[in-house]
């Protein structure tokens, strides 16, 4: 366990940091930002909850049922990320075309294609759960 | 917002589910008007029938969408290696009689000309010829703008198979729950036939 003039300096040497410097580290720092908006449900965002329950209202009717279930939560929810999703992707293709094209920017594409693409899948895969489906 | 698509959307599509859908996530040049007109293809060739499988139609429309605008970036990096192979072929086969005046064509005006290539067509005429009087035609230049891009193709690839194996399966939805629909709906009708025959022989 760290000693009391341990944990002095490390919060001494915490408040010199001012976050990354180099351009490699303030571009993951800016990938982070993606990976926890995602990784926040979009129940748990007050902005969207409210989306969530009107979307969950809709899939009700459409599922012939007298009042919204957990299963329409489930759906609407899945929907709603598949939404913000495919909002991201554009912005990571808008900030590829406006980019220089260089190699580093293509392997950047790709890389954060492919981190998306894991939340997208799991998204699919949350509705046809939802929706015992495909 | 288009009116093109809100109009397209309010047709047949269940009211609160237009919000959700009518603000389709573009980039650079692609407009509303072109995604409109795609999406009202597909919407009349799935005619989908209840609020979800109008969330399946769009998915649909966001994927094709999206193999479209992979495509594209595909050809951008195929014209962007094209135009380093021009510029690195111009280069390797300058006349080096005059060593000077090849290194001067080397620093400074190779790149200029694979620029020039890339943009004047009288240019990129001209320029074709005199690789392929060294040995090098368009074609050649084609392959070998691949074979740099092929790692970077091979992503864009996977990504398109990918969309295109999840289009399927939700077409394939759609059709099963049409199916299904329309086998309740015959059940139903069924039965208010065979109602209205038991009342009639009542």
């Amino acid at each position: 366990m760290a000693s009391d003039r341990q944990l002095a300096a490390n919060r001494r040497n915490a408040r010199k940091s001012t976050g990354p410097a180099s351009e490699s580290g303030k571009q993951r720092s800016r990938g982070n930002a993606l990976r926890h908006g995602l990784a926040i449900g979009a129940d748990r965002d007050p902005l969207l909850r409210a989306d969530v329950e009107r979307l969950a209202q809709i899939i009700s009717q459409a599922r012939n049922e007298s009042g919204v279930t957990v299963t329409d939560r489930h759906v609407a929810l899945a929907e709603i990320d598949l939404l913000r999703i495919r909002k991201i992707r554009a912005s990571i293709f808008e900030a590829f075309n406006k980019s220089a094209q260089s190699p580093a920017n293509l392997n950047q594409l790709h890389e954060q294609l492919r981190k998306l693409d894991r939340y997208e899948r799991r998204a699919f895969s949350r509705r046809r759960r939802a929706l015992g489906s495909h | 917002m288009s009116r093109s698509l809100v109009k397209g959307l309010r047709i047949g599509c269940p009211a609160g589910l237009v919000e959700f859908l009518e603000n389709p996530p573009l980039v650079g040049d692609e407009t509303v008007e072109d995604y409109a007109k795609f999406f009202r293809a597909i919407v009349a060739d799935l005619n989908p029938v209840d609020a979800i499988n109008w969330l399946y139609t769009r998915d649909v429309v966001d994927l094709a969408w999206q193999i479209r605008r992979e495509r594209a970036v595909s050809v951008g990096i195929i014209k962007l290696k094209q135009k380093e192979v021009v510029r690195d072929l111009l280069k390797a086969t300058v006349d080096a009689s005059d060593p000077a005046k090849a290194a001067v064509f080397r620093i400074f005006s190779a790149a200029n000309e694979a620029e020039s290539w890339a943009s004047d067509p009288a240019a990129r005429k001209e320029i074709d010829a005199r690789l392929a009087a060294r040995g090098h035609p368009p074609s050649a230049v084609l392959a070998e703008a691949y074979m740099r891009a092929a790692r970077h193709i091979d992503a864009i690839e996977k990504r398109i198979a990918l969309c295109e194996a999840r289009k399927v399966a939700i077409v394939r939805e759609i059709e099963r729950r049409d199916a299904m629909l329309a086998r309740d709906l015959a059940a139903a009708s069924a039965e208010v036939i065979d109602a209205e025959f038991s009342e009639a022989a009542e």
